[in-house]
């Protein structure tokens, strides 16, 4: 494993770390961006910088550190659930549910489902669809095992997909560019009851699952192994699998698919803190969310007016870095 | 020797009697150069004039069936330049077939003249030229004496949000009809025809006009209660002065994607929008 043993002093001290570089990125991602914002007429009520500040900016940098935070989570038990390490919160399925009933809506031109956009009720829907049907295709009486949920997930997985590339093959113009926009993921300005919306669901979840961290180090090492040390394998494999569709349908709804952060920050940690998940949980969230708003950020001024994916921010930053840190800790790497 | 070359041009000429058109653009071409009853095939989309919408259907523009047209027996196949290498296996299966490519305004002008030349009526085809652009001239002269519009169009967003929003920009078909109404880009200096912007690049910019074909069900029109639906979405953000003033516009028509002769009744539409005091 990387990293030395984990001490309180040195889990307090990486803690700070990441809490602090998290702080740092919510401290002065809204201040850049490809509008110029005068933080004295800001602060001063005046139009349009205080609608740029507060409306556009400020919304985004949140929901980026909320949606970063909670895809680096998920990909973190998702990995230790699969012990696949190319495991990610994509693998089983749940987004391209999600996706699903998102291109669903864009083709039959729903448009409002009471108060919210008929796009994100629909993408839930089809969230809750993958996540039934893989429970149902997984299970074996109660019983669960990280083969039948990963084939079971790979398989909807795949079959949603093909139901949205028939979907988009007889697509119009203008609803092929919405399906496009939809399937390459993006952080939008969105309404701050939909950020504290989203907090509400993954926060608790978060807090659940780090509370299992130790059942998590026994289990991503082997389902007899963490039985035979008292973990409960099949419960707490439900469990998980639950908390880590929840977060991961939750956020998908909202962003869209947003690749390679969930995949590339549990790797990127696992290297420098060690395979702790006492240590990996609250770090991959907080380095997450960072992570995922600094991304925003370029994708939103580096060719303005053009605002890129977020995912081939992710992708084009994340991937190189990941590299650089693999070669200079390769001895250590151990999953 | 010449009479012989003579009478092939002529035979070739007289057997174009059965065309085959692969997108709406061509189809609304061929129909205004009055080869209406030579065409024998159209695309699932071509909806324009109303008597193509009678005629077998081929596929799309991206899909279409080979054995289908083969099966129609054309003996020219218009297909409009792309990615997919139509021409190469239409020509491949023996068939004779031009590629024209009506993306702009100028390329719709091209494409009259080569199918106006393939088929031997030079004459009427510059005539539908000329006639176009005089019609395009007087609207844009009345224009040209008033402020120009600083105008935002969308062509795309997530529906029933206004996330994801793409615009028409520098180099679209979209923005050159706009022009010739006398509209300004607010997005000029974007480096792609259709980026995706951010709602702080639009606040910041702050159009005048607003057009908004973005929850466009495909189907061409659009409802009264889908633009009131579009207006609600747009006043949440006050700021922006389009809102302000009312002029947020939920717009959906075939003539604003389908590049042809029609560019007239779309550039008048703009022009209405941008300008309702001008005449022409």
């Amino acid at each position: 494993m990387g990293g030395s043993a984990l001490t309180p002093a040195r889990f307090a001290r990486i803690l700070a770390v990441c809490g602090g570089a998290c702080l740092m990125v919510l401290l002065v991602a809204p201040w850049i961006g490809p509008a110029h914002v005068d933080p004295r007429k800001v602060m001063a009520g005046i139009a349009p910088d205080t609608q740029i500040f507060f409306q556009a900016r400020l919304t985004r940098v949140l929901l980026s550190v909320l949606a970063g935070g909670a895809l680096a989570t998920a990909g973190v038990i998702f990995q230790a659930l699969l012990r696949d390490s190319l495991a990610d919160p994509y693998t089983l399925g749940i987004s391209s549910g999600a996706s699903l009933g998102a291109v669903l809506a864009i083709c039959f031109g729903w448009r409002d489902a009471g108060h919210l956009p008929a796009v994100w009720i629909a993408a839930l829907m089809g969230a809750s669809a993958a996540l039934l049907m893989v429970i149902g295709l997984a299970s074996h009486g109660r019983r669960v095992s990280s083969f039948s949920l990963l084939m079971s997930g790979v398989t909807v997985n795949t079959i949603a997909i093909a139901v949205i590339l028939l979907l988009q093959s007889v697509a119009s113009f203008g609803q092929s560019f919405a399906i496009n926009r939809w399937l390459m993921g993006s952080i939008e300005s969105v309404e701050y009851s939909t950020i504290a919306g989203l907090a509400v669901i993954v926060l608790p979840v978060l807090i659940y699952a780090w509370r299992g961290a130790r059942s998590w180090n026994l289990m991503a090492a082997g389902e007899e192994w963490a039985s035979t040390r008292g973990v409960a394998a099949s419960r707490f494999m439900w469990s998980g699998f639950l908390a880590g569709s929840l977060i991961t349908g939750t956020v998908t709804v909202i962003t869209g698919p947003v690749g390679f952060l969930g995949l590339i920050v549990p790797h990127a940690l696992r290297l420098w803190f060690g395979a702790d998940h006492r240590i990996l949980l609250p770090a991959s969230f907080l380095l997450g969310g960072a992570f995922l708003a600094c991304c925003d950020t370029v994708a939103r001024t580096v060719m303005s007016p053009v605002d890129i994916p977020v995912g081939v921010i992710t992708a084009m930053l994340g991937g190189p870095f990941f590299l650089w840190l693999l070669r200079i800790r390769q001895k250590r790497y151990w999953l | 020797m010449r009479v012989a070359a003579g009478l092939f041009l002529a035979a070739s000429l007289f057997a174009q009697q059965r065309i085959i058109s692969t997108t709406p653009s061509i189809t609304e071409i061929l129909f205004a150069l009055g080869l209406g009853p030579r065409v024998v095939g159209v695309t699932t989309f071509c909806r324009f004039p109303e008597e193509a919408r009678r005629l077998p259907k081929i596929g799309t523009f991206l899909d279409p069936g080979i054995e289908t047209i083969l099966g129609l027996r054309p003996d020219l196949v218009i297909v409009q330049k792309n990615p997919v290498r139509l021409a190469e296996r239409l020509r491949a299966v023996g068939l004779r077939v031009i590629e024209v490519d009506p993306e702009a305004m100028e390329g719709v002008h091209q494409t009259i003249a080569e199918i106006a030349r393939t088929v031997g009526i030079e004459a009427k085809g510059r005539e539908l030229s000329a006639r176009i652009r005089s019609e395009l001239d007087q609207v844009r002269r009345a224009t040209s004496k008033l402020p120009k519009k600083r105008v935002v169009f969308f062509v795309g967003r997530t529906p029933g949000t206004l996330d994801g929003l793409i615009a028409a920009a520098k180099g679209s078909y979209l923005m050159e009809l706009l022009a010739g109404a006398g509209g300004e880009n607010i997005f000029e200096d974007s480096p792609a025809a259709y980026p995706k912007v951010s709602l702080e690049d639009l606040l910041a910019r702050n159009p005048e006009i607003i057009l908004d074909m973005g929850d466009s069900t495909g189907a061409g029109t659009i409802t009264e209660e889908h633009k009131r639906e579009v207006i609600r979405l747009w006043n949440r953000y006050p700021a922006l002065s389009a809102v302000r003033n009312h002029r947020v516009y939920a717009v959906a028509d075939d003539r604003f994607v389908i590049p042809g002769t029609r560019m007239v009744e779309a550039v008048k539409i703009f022009a209405r929008l941008l300008h309702p005091e001008a005449r022409w």
